[in-house]
């Protein structure tokens, strides 16, 4: 009975540790991107526009988001490629 | 009193710098000294308050358009005859939309169909409203490069944007604008060039359609700044 229930805990243990752990690829995306939010405005942003609500976008927002490149940067065709000056 | 002055104070501090948030960026625009020829620089410093109302329109009545750095002026094709001094008043747009499973779903000549028909004939609209543009010799033609997000781009990569560039010379733009002319025998007398990201793809071949979204979307919660209207 105290063995069962010794190996009870110790499976409960492994897998409590287990659940709470990332795999390594995880960690390795998490360590490129180690803050969840790019910015104050990011994060601000983020408290004001909850799921389930209706999102209140300004100019502000966006502006913010695109000078940060929240997103990050994108590859495209080069102005160059296209025009000249 | 002393505290009365300073709400004010603070008040106008914060209303001054709420508007200059707000305002659209003039580096949008190709400054006149960029220029490599005098034909250029001359057709910039005339029509300089129709590149700022172009870019103010975009930037307050339609808030789902980013227009990059330097991304609005008289710029010469690189698909031209290079001996010739061609200018082209052209705006670069980017369309910032969800994610959608329908627009996913079509080949990419379909997405840039659909590109052209909903934004490229507006913006036309847009940047031919002061008519002298499109009677003016020394104006050669229009373009409009539109970009959007590849759909099969996903995080962490980095995004890749899809793009048509549509060239269309003066007379076709002159009526297009007109209403002589279908978006259809349009998008047949301009030249569009695609990318894959950076990657040329060629001349694009296109099926287009009337689109008026632009005409009837409105965006949810979005209010134009005080003393700007939208038509």
């Amino acid at each position: 009975m105290r063995g069962t229930n010794g190996r009870l805990l110790l499976a409960g243990t492994a897998l409590l540790l287990s659940a709470g752990c990332a795999t390594t690829d995880e960690w390795a995306t998490w360590s490129q991107n180690p803050a969840h939010f790019a910015s104050i405005e990011h994060y601000r942003f983020s408290v004001k526009n909850r799921p389930g609500t209706s999102p209140r976008v300004t100019r502000e927002d966006l502006d913010a988001a695109r000078a940060q490149n929240w997103w990050g940067r994108p590859i495209t065709v080069r102005q160059e490629q296209i025009l000249e000056r | 009193m002393s505290a009365r002055l300073l709400t004010a104070a603070v008040a106008l501090a914060l209303s001054v710098v709420g508007r200059a948030v707000a305002a659209p960026l003039d580096d949008r625009i190709l400054p006149v000294d960029e220029y490599t020829s005098q034909k250029a620089r001359a057709l910039a410093q005339k029509y300089a308050p129709v590149l700022r109302d172009l870019n103010a329109g975009i930037y307050h009545c339609l808030p789902w358009l980013d227009v990059s750095k330097e991304s609005i002026g008289f710029f010469r094709p690189k698909h031209l005859v290079q001996s010739q001094d061609n200018r082209y008043l052209s705006l670069r747009i980017f369309i910032v939309q969800d994610r959608s499973p329908q627009f996913a779903a079509l080949k990419l000549e379909e997405r840039a169909s659909a590109m052209f028909s909903r934004y490229v004939g507006a913006m036309l609209r847009r940047m031919a409203q002061r008519r002298e543009l499109v009677t003016d010799s020394l104006v050669d033609g229009f373009s409009v490069i539109v970009g959007w997000l590849k759909p099969t781009s996903q995080p962490p990569a980095p995004p890749v944007h899809e793009t048509i560039a549509v060239f269309a010379d003066r007379p076709t733009v002159a009526e297009y604008v007109a209403g002589r002319v279908s978006i259809t025998a349009l998008a047949a007398r301009a030249a569009v060039f695609g990318y894959d990201g950076e990657t040329p793809l060629g001349r694009i071949p296109l099926r287009v359609w009337e689109d008026d979204f632009l005409k009837t979307f409105q965006l949810a919660n979005d209010q134009p700044a005080s003393g700007v209207s939208c038509r």
